[in-house]
């Protein structure tokens, strides 16, 4: 078991050490809160045997004292929480930042491309989320689960030893039984777990397949899989859960009759007409004293009990996370892009994929354009990504040490194949790469005005005009409500029209890598692209288009043709 | 459409003598545990009081004894059997919750199911009904059993006090009145608003996680991807904010609780010690009143905290009926450019529809399989097929292959009798050679009975698209409608299917659409979409 958690519990131990000391100031607290309880429970039994005693004299000061340790003891209470609570906020805040950390590195490797997976982005909530009750109380309860049962037992010792040595016997006993039920409530579960997987994704699979089940007419077939599922998801479940509560059971159990012996214990002791070992050390204020003790001994390995599926929980985000961490940091700050820009010849190959693929040196100039052919398979779009620095691997030549340096650009503009559009209007989609001061959400009305008769210039240079006159509120219609609206050609324009604005309104790219930017076309359209494309050109912007088709032959300054290694000077 | 309203409530309902029991079994545990320690401690101060007497005196020493092993087996028995209960009880009310949601779902219109078909949505769905059993587990339940607690050890000083200690029981049932009020409504109150506002910053959290994620080319490269980056981080550390001040103000509820507990305890200690000295009250009494009042607190904190998720609880209820009610918008879908034909079916004859994406094709095939209203793009040349298509029999003489594959989480015998309920095992196979797909299920170790989907076997979007024919072969439709028929099948295969297809549809009525024709069976009539003007 402890190896095969190894990474899992390394990552948390490594997110521990980042919450500082707070962890150890709830322990603190907390050990605090443990001796004030003790205190309090004497204070009250010494109270009671006073007036047992007939001895009043000095009360008074007993119940002042008995009211400064419960002030004492909520005030460490509070702060034991606290404390805990700012550790579990401060792990999860440092998690969430070693994925953030981890994707931007993930981003210039290329893993990016291949392992897209849908469900990454959920990666910084469910997970994480899963750390909370982890640091929040699990850890602090880990402690007082040892220290407070620790410090009632040497004052229930020092009162009494047959009771200590009571409660010292069953203490071991308990994680004892429970690990051994834990056990085979483990094994029930192993057996049912493809099961109980399979069965628990049914409901959420016919939702899913709603239209499948529509058309064939199966709606009611489809309840009745779902019903059946549940039923028998319930019965396995069931069959784990009345294994895995006997080991609370036991808890409950020896604390109950822990309690109860002790209690009887004392009461004949008392009475005196048992001859019970170590009988004549109790009176009436030890005993008392023990008996109220005793709970708060098991109080807090219950607690613990309770908690327990918090660390299970946390080891299961742990194998998720401790694989998103980066490993090296990612250099941010830029190198500057000094023309003409001369690569390397490069051998790049997938891990999965068989044939490499060769690349020649290129060199791009300031203001030319750079057409990519070759048919689908020969590497354009790879290309594209080793010059936007999405792929490791390509080297510029460096005049100033005379040597070839890895690519270290920062500026820019790569339009991917497939177009991204988000989940807001129009207007926002477009204003996407602006830098935070000039989204739409931060400007003034005038601002915006402004920023919105950009962004209709872009439209209609763009031949968007038709797509905004169909919508009821133009730019500011919503993609979300129209996403099925807009045809694959105008997806593909608005995200080309996200650069032109940044380009438009000061954004200066030292390169600008279209990936098919006018496929799925039509003549029209085509031309507006082509015609936007050439005044970007005349800004002094590096282009470099991968296509297929013979659109940006007339103003190509040079054509690479990918898969023949050959390369034509243009002009 | 809605959800119906109490629909969550109704759940519960049905469940109602169970859930009693449960209830019945949370309060004799709480209960048990206060009994255990009163009692117990009564036990010491009687025997020290008897062992002091110098005269004989005689007491029963054997009841309580009794008396306390009672509680103690009780207390565990009890608490046992409860969570037992409460958890058989709760699957049971998911269970019926998702199959009443099914049935409604059922009712909705088909351009409702692509709304609920997204990834946010399922997984919201399911977060969101996994929350629900905390209504009734975690707040209304602990509550109630806390509150017949505090009655129960009001009384228990009454009757032992009787009268002439008025006061005593004044101030006892002020102080569990007040401490109840802040364990309960107070507490919720203030906790309700933050527990909403996170699981809505929560759901922020991820639509930006989600955009990071699917734009990180351009806004990498653009520069703007750390600033987004940390954008995103400074929102998901505001969840984390709420959340903690939540349960801190949580804490400093408990911490009250507690106080008001303690200090409750201390007076009713200071009156029965003055009254014990005066002679009105019993040691014994004292002590036992005492240490009943001392062990509510382990009935009571546990509320407090539980309280808290009332914010969550209610977000999740009225996010399920947004869901639900959301309007439609897959009516108001345009074709993005016009089309030069209208497209024209014929009984009996193949008609192709070819073009480059982005050109509507998949919408005129919705259009013709009448998921989405027809807007007259799609006509019919005969009267009774037009009249079929209007009718409610058009789904029982329809089958429709769209472009995105559906197979059912479960096994390839559930996948293709969801078609046609009645096949024999030999039918089965049949299909499956049909779609070429029999030796690659015979090589299955469980075949047929091949688990498909979560906790099963990946299959490949090729082998999918052929289970897909294999399903259209068994309901065996007389008009077929068939949208990328071949995508993502290795060209092997292709011809052998296109072969099998092409034999299959030739007493059938067919609509199929694709990029070219070389991707489709061959066909009749063709009509060629095109963008250009």
């Amino acid at each position: 078991m402890s190896v095969k958690f190894a990474q899992e519990k390394r990552y948390l131990q490594q997110l521990r050490a980042t919450t500082g000391r707070s962890l150890l100031w709830s322990c603190l607290f907390g050990s605090v809160q443990s001796l004030t309880l003790v205190v309090q429970f004497a204070l009250s039994a010494w109270l009671i045997e006073a007036f047992f005693q007939e001895q009043l004299a000095n009360t008074k000061w007993l119940w002042w004292t008995l009211l400064l340790t419960i002030v004492i003891r909520v005030v460490s209470g509070f702060f034991y929480k606290s404390f805990s609570l700012s550790t579990a906020t401060k792990a999860k805040t440092r998690a969430q930042q070693q994925v953030l950390d981890y994707w931007q590195w993930q981003l210039h490797q290329g893993d990016w491309q291949s392992n897209k997976n849908t469900n990454a982005a959920n990666d910084l909530i469910e997970p994480i989320e899963h750390l909370s009750g982890y640091f929040g109380r699990y850890l602090p309860q880990l402690w007082l689960g040892f220290w407070q049962p620790f410090v009632i037992l040497i004052v229930v010792f020092y009162l009494n030893w047959l009771a200590g040595l009571f409660l010292l016997v069953t203490a071991p006993l308990i994680p004892l039984f429970m690990a051994l039920i834990g056990m085979g409530a483990e094994r029930v579960h192993q057996q049912h777990l493809v099961s109980i997987q399979r069965l628990s994704g049914i409901f959420i699979d016919r939702i899913r397949n709603l239209t499948l089940l529509f058309l064939l007419q199966k709606l009611p077939m489809a309840r009745r899989h779902i019903d059946a599922a549940n039923d028998e998801y319930r019965e396995l479940n069931m069959k784990t859960l009345r294994i895995a509560f006997l080991s609370s059971a036991v808890l409950e159990f020896f604390a109950a009759i822990a309690i109860a012996a002790i209690a009887i214990y004392i009461g004949f002791s008392l009475l005196g007409y048992y001859a019970f070992p170590a009988a004549e050390s109790l009176t009436l204020f030890s005993g008392l004293l023990i008996l109220l003790l005793a709970p708060e001994f098991f109080q807090p390995l219950r607690q613990l009990s309770q908690y327990y599926h918090d660390r299970a929980a946390a080891l299961g985000a742990a194998s998720i996370l401790s694989r998103q961490i980066a490993p090296a940091a990612v250099k941010t700050a830029g190198e500057p892009c000094v023309f003409p820009l001369q690569s390397k010849p490069l051998i790049y190959s997938y891990a999965d994929r068989g044939v490499p693929i060769h690349y020649p040196a290129l060199t791009l100039e300031a203001g030319q354009l750079t057409l990519l052919t070759g048919p689908s398979g020969s590497g354009k779009s790879t290309l594209l990504q080793l010059l936007a620095g999405l792929l490791p691997g390509l080297q510029f030549y460096d005049a100033t040490t005379n040597k070839y340096r890895p690519h270290g650009l920062r500026n820019i503009a790569y339009l991917p194949q497939t177009p991204w559009l988000r989940n807001a209007s129009v207007l926002t989609n477009l204003a996407t790469l602006l830098p935070p001061e000039q989204q739409p959400e931060q400007l003034s009305p005038s601002a915006t005005a402004a920023l919105t008769e950009q962004a209709l210039e872009i439209c209609r240079q763009l031949g968007l005009e038709p797509m905004l006159k169909r919508f009821p509120l133009g730019l500011n219609t919503n993609m979300s409500e129209f996403g099925a609206g807009v045809s694959g050609g105008e997806a593909k324009r608005i995200a080309l029209g996200r650069w032109l604005l940044a380009i438009h309104l000061g954004f200066k790219p030292d390169l600008m890598l279209l990936d098919e930017p006018t496929a799925e076309l039509d003549k029209v359209s085509t031309e507006f692209v082509c015609s936007a494309l050439r005044e970007v050109k005349q800004r002094g912007v590096c282009l470099v288009v991968a296509s297929h088709s013979r659109d940006f032959v007339p103003f190509a300054d040079q054509v690479i043709a990918l898969g023949n290694s050959e390369e034509h000077p243009c002009d | 459409m809605r959800l119906m309203p109490g629909f969550f409530r109704r759940g519960f309902r049905q469940q109602r003598k169970r859930l009693l029991l449960g209830f019945i079994l949370l309060s004799l545990t709480a209960l048990a545990g206060i009994g255990l320690l009163a009692l117990s401690g009564w036990f010491i101060t009687a025997t020290a009081l008897a062992g002091l007497a110098t005269t004989v005196v005689l007491i029963d020493v054997f009841t309580p004894g009794t008396g306390i092993r009672l509680f103690a087996l009780l207390r565990t028995v009890a608490r046992y059997f409860e969570r037992l209960i409460h958890h058989d009880t709760v699957l049971r009310i998911q269970s019926w919750w998702r199959s009443q949601l099914f049935r409604q779902v059922s009712q909705f219109s088909p351009a409702r199911f692509v709304q609920l078909n997204t990834a946010t949505m399922l997984q919201r769905l399911t977060q969101d009904l996994n929350t629900l059993d905390a209504w009734y587990l975690r707040i209304i339940a602990p509550p109630l059993a806390a509150a017949l607690a505090l009655l129960v050890v009001w009384l228990l000083i009454v009757l032992t006090s009787l009268s002439g200690h008025f006061w005593l029981h004044i101030i006892t049932a002020c102080g569990f009145i007040l401490i109840w009020l802040l364990a309960v409504p107070i507490s919720q109150r203030l906790s309700h608003q933050r527990g909403r506002a996170e699981v809505r910053q929560q759901q922020l959290v991820r639509e930006q996680s989600i955009e990071l994620y699917d734009g990180a080319a351009e806004l990498m490269t653009a520069g703007r991807w750390r600033a987004r980056a940390d954008a995103l981080a400074e929102v998901a550390a505001l969840q984390n904010k709420w959340q903690e001040q939540r349960l801190r103000r949580l804490t400093i509820i408990e911490m009250m609780v507690t106080a008001m507990l303690q200090i409750l305890v201390a007076v009713i200690l200071l009156y029965g010690l003055i009254a014990y000295h005066s002679g009105d009250l019993s040691l014994p009494v004292v002590v036992l009143q005492v240490f009943a009042v001392l062990a509510l607190s382990e009935v009571l904190l546990p509320v407090v905290e539980q309280g808290g998720q009332v914010g969550l609880v209610n977000e999740a209820r009225s996010r399920i009926h947004e869901t639900f009610a959301m309007p439609v918008f897959a009516v108001r879908r345009i074709i993005g450019l016009r089309l030069h034909d209208d497209v024209l079916i014929r009984r009996g004859e193949i008609t192709a529809v070819t073009g480059a994406s982005g050109l509507g094709k998949s919408t005129i095939a919705n259009m013709a399989a009448g998921l989405i209203p027809n807007q007259g793009r799609v006509v019919f040349a005969d009267d009774d097929l037009r009249s079929l298509y209007q009718s409610e029999n058009w789904l029982t003489v329809m089958g429709y292959i769209p472009q995105a594959n559906q197979v059912l989480a479960g096994t390839i015998a559930t996948n293709l009798r969801i078609a046609a309920p009645q096949s024999s095992d030999e039918q089965l196979w049949q299909a499956l050679v049909f779609a070429s797909l029999d030796s690659e299920v015979k090589a299955m170790p469980m075949q047929l009975e091949t688990w498909l989907g979560t906790g099963g076997t990946a299959i490949s979007g090729g082998q999918a698209r052929r289970l897909m024919l294999a399903r259209l072969y068994l309901q065996n439709p007389e008009f077929v409608i068939l949208d990328e028929p071949f995508t993502g099948i290795d060209s092997d295969h292709q011809v052998v299917l296109k072969k099998h297809v092409e034999d299959w549809l030739a007493n059938k009525t067919a609509l199929v659409l694709g990029h070219d024709l070389d991707s489709l069976p061959k066909a009749d009539i063709t009509i060629h979409l095109s963008a250009n003007e």
